[in-house]
């Protein structure tokens, strides 16, 4: 009776790592694009926040 | 139907289909939820106290729900299985890994399993780690099934030697 870990790597094996590396980077592709196309609140390519000059903002 | 001679064998193959439905309509409406807002998904990450760089957790807000709609869609279109199984075993020790360090903290926070659509005791991390430990038991059980269907169609049966013993 083999144990339940060796039964679960032994699954691992079967695993193609093409199809897994693919599937990951399906996602990550997909997530970056969207999150691309989210302007108002983007994750990874935030906007930087606008920087005021003190000059700019001082009364005149 | 005749339920007095249902064993446990002929059960097999539709429990191992049921619960892989069960666990592909899991991911796949948890992952579609997580997609509409990424941003609050990311600000439940932060919660869990992780020690890992900001931007990680930035790009996990945005593909892991990704992940999640591509396994789930798999696993009930029951294409790419093994593959997928595996995956899926892997994401729910990360998930019993994740909330339970969150219960053993004693961290009061939300799971943020199921997006920003649920609240309250649904999202204690103590009833998703319960949620999360019966995902695993659920997904490791049919990887197991499967592998098992599998390597019994690939090794073949032993042949039948018929040896004839001729009188003399």
């Amino acid at each position: 009776m083999r144990s339940p870990l060796y039964n679960v790597l032994k699954a691992g094996r079967a695993v193609r790592l093409r199809r897994m590396v693919d599937l990951v980077l399906i996602a990550l592709l997909a997530g970056i694009i969207c999150d691309w196309f989210r302007s108002d609140s983007r994750l990874i390519f935030s906007r930087p926040l606008p920087v005021f000059h003190p000059s700019s903002t001082s009364a005149r | 139907m005749n339920y007095t001679d249902m064993s446990s064998k002929r059960l097999t193959p539709e429990f191992t289909t049921i619960i892989r439905c069960v666990v592909g309509a899991v991911f796949l409406p948890a992952g579609a939820l997580k997609l509409a807002d990424p941003a609050s998904f990311y600000s439940d990450l932060l919660a869990y106290e992780v020690t890992l760089p900001d931007f990680m957790f930035r790009v996990i807000a945005v593909a892991f729900p990704w992940l999640e709609v591509l396994c789930g869609g798999a696993l009930l279109a029951n294409r790419w299985i093994e593959t997928v199984g595996f995956l899926v075993v892997a994401i729910g020790l990360i998930f019993v890994g994740m909330l339970g360090q969150a219960v053993w903290r004693g961290l009061n926070l939300n799971c943020g399993c199921f997006g920003v659509t649920s609240a309250g005791w649904f999202n204690h991390p103590i009833t998703a780690l319960g949620r999360a430990a019966l995902l695993l038991g659920g997904s490791v059980w049919w990887l197991l099934r499967i592998t098992a269907a599998q390597s019994a169609k690939i090794v073949p049966a032993a042949p039948v030697y018929h040896i004839e013993v001729s009188p003399s």
